[in-house]
């Protein structure tokens, strides 16, 4: 199935993924609205330190997902793609998903109660930590074609 | 191939799916003493209101019609006999299998008190032991809780947003008591008492009195506590007895090997009623656990359909939130001797505690309150055994990203496996 996979070699850990993710999950889709909205949208991607080496993580979209597995209401499912996706209507804000995510990718929202993840921007064309990554570092696709387009990219730019 | 599958909780449901998604073919039926079982049991709790709450359905309705699965509804599976390969339901019914899974879940344990049949006593198991809680809710001014496991809170917090007065007893020294320590038990009795309830330690109830309905129970001090309405949450046993008398080997659980099958070939058990091996003692035990239940009906499923798979082991894991404030425990919680090692963290201001016990330089066990964030991180370390070396100054630091954990997950690449694992760390091992 197509994912996000990442290129560690060229990030230049500016954490503008970050920024855009949060921005397509706000209500206005609008960075100076987003920022001033009463409930500030919450990333989806992290950007962390792996050895010093900076690191974008998101959802893997596990085959067999521990939070498929955990989810007590059933609303962590798997779509047509292959993608796991939340239902948010069903999510009871147990945190059983995020009792077993090896990735630490599912954040909370402890107000509404609903799991919050990676959902590859299903509801829109682009996939907004992709487009916004200014180095090329998140790829969009099939694992092959990341491997063919990574080839050779060593540096940011 | 015929599949035959007793039970329809999350176990049986994960197991027929699997089955379904691997053979068109294979022919399923599965056996369920409950009429309307498609609904998660865990959610019962989020019903406990005079309104009825949310839905609980956990499945679509057309569930058994869309995978072509034979349901058998509202029936007891009475009886397995391997010769015939047959199970006998209680209207004497018989259903041959090639394959079976036993997935016949628990029964609320009941303590041997006095009075335990008067109305207004009930286990809370089924939609049905709600239905009847919301049916007392109107008559019930005060309820007694007895049990301060995960459940029992579940019931009291539902109670007391119901604008019942709650009195939980107790007979540990603190309140959850089986999943945390206590501080962390503490922390809940602070905020259930702060919300109106009573919190009774180290007691037991030695008699239930009233008329036909209950009015009060007496405690082994003397005390008396009224209560229109007694739930008794004191854990499940596993409904091992069919399996027992079909000469099926069984500890506390049905024994089971690491495909899930029991000493019976082509029979297997997964969920509440399967004895596993606990990956941060290393014992046998049943870890009655949703998340274990469904991995285990997955896991059981696909070796049923031919396509064998290993399950790796079970781990005891909560995640409850009582009054807004989370908490995530898993393995052992409370370090089984002075060889282990324990770091704590506590910020009282913003009620968060943290707690993680380690055998050398392996993580047994976590408690994650108030910020839960990463903790499945954590709970993939122990699940896996992974020695950590200088890993474990991270955690103890509070730095538990996925990220900081790579270097132990590379030490035990072997223990990592799988495709997720794959993809994330092929990035890392480029240039």
């Amino acid at each position: 199935m197509k994912k996000i996979y990442f290129n560690i070699n060229i990030c230049a850990a500016c954490r503008s993924c970050e920024i855009a993710c949060a921005v397509e999950h706000s209500q206005s889709k609008l960075l100076h609205e987003a920022i001033r909205e009463k409930k500030p949208p919450v990333q989806r991607v992290r950007v962390g330190s792996a050895e010093g080496r900076p690191l974008a993580l998101q959802c893997r979209h596990c085959p067999d997902a521990p939070c498929i597995d955990a989810c007590k209401s059933g609303a962590m499912h798997k779509s047509e793609t292959g993608a796991t996706q939340i239902n948010r209507e069903r999510c009871v804000g147990c945190w059983m998903c995020v009792m077993v995510c090896p990735f630490g990718v599912i954040a909370i929202d402890r107000e509404q109660k609903v799991a919050l993840k990676c959902d590859l921007c299903v509801d829109s064309e682009k996939r907004a930590c992709v487009d916004g990554c200014p180095t090329g570092a998140i790829f969009y696709g099939e694992l092959e074609e990341f491997k063919e387009f990574a080839k050779g990219k060593s540096t940011p730019g | 191939m015929k599949q035959v599958i007793i039970g329809c909780g999350p176990a049986g449901i994960a197991a027929a799916e699997t089955i379904r998604s691997i053979s068109r073919a294979d022919q399923i039926a599965i056996i369920s003493d409950e009429g309307k079982p498609l609904y998660s049991r865990c959610l019962i709790p989020y019903r406990l209101t005079v309104s009825g709450g949310i839905d609980i359905s956990y499945r679509e309705e057309y569930f058994f019609e869309k995978l072509k699965i034979v349901p058998l509804l509202g029936r007891k599976a009475v009886r397995i006999s391997s010769a015939p390969r047959a199970v006998y339901l209680d209207d004497g019914q018989e259903i041959g299998f090639e394959r079976l899974l036993i997935a016949t879940g628990g029964r609320p344990r009941k303590p041997d008190i006095p009075g335990l049949d008067k109305d207004g006593v009930i286990g809370f198991r089924t939609t049905s032991d709600c239905a009847k809680i919301c049916g007392f809710l109107p008559s019930a001014k005060t309820a007694a809780v007895l049990g301060g496991g995960c459940i029992g809170l579940q019931v009291a917090s539902g109670l007391m947003s119901a604008g019942v007065k709650v009195t939980i007893i107790i007979k540990s020294a603190h309140l959850l008591s089986q999943v945390a320590d206590e501080t962390a038990g503490g922390i809940y009795a602070g905020i259930f008492s702060n919300n109106g309830a009573e919190v009774v330690t180290g007691s037991e109830i030695s008699s239930i009195e009233g008329g036909r309905r209950v009015e009060r129970v007496r405690l082994e001090s003397g005390r008396e506590i009224e209560c229109q309405l007694l739930v008794i949450a004191k854990g499940v046993s596993p409904n091992i007895e069919i399996a027992r008398e079909a000469g099926i080997g069984c500890g506390d659980g049905i024994m089971v090997n690491a495909n899930m099958m029991t000493d019976v070939d082509g029979m297997y058990a997964a969920g509440d009623v399967a004895e596993t091996v606990d990956a941060a003692t290393g014992r046998r035990t049943v870890n009655a656990l949703w998340p274990c239940a469904s991995e285990q009906g997955r896991i059981a499923g696909s070796n049923m359909a031919g396509v064998p798979k290993e399950y790796e082991s079970s781990l005891r894991m909560n995640a409850v939130e009582f009054f807004g404030l989370p908490m995530i425990s898993v393995g052992s919680v409370k370090p089984p001797d002075a060889r282990h090692e324990v770091f704590c963290f506590r910020d009282e201001g913003k009620n968060i505690y943290r707690k993680l016990v380690f055998n050398k330089d392996i993580l047994i066990g976590l408690i994650m309150i108030g910020e839960i964030d990463n903790a499945g991180v954590l709970t993939s370390l122990i699940r896996k055994r992974a020695g950590l070396g200088r890993v474990k100054d991270e955690l103890i630091a509070g730095r538990t990203g996925f990220s900081r954990v790579i270097e132990a997950i590379m030490w035990n690449r072997d223990r990592f496996s799988g495709e997720s694992y794959d993809e994330t760390l092929m990035t890392l091992a480029e240039k």
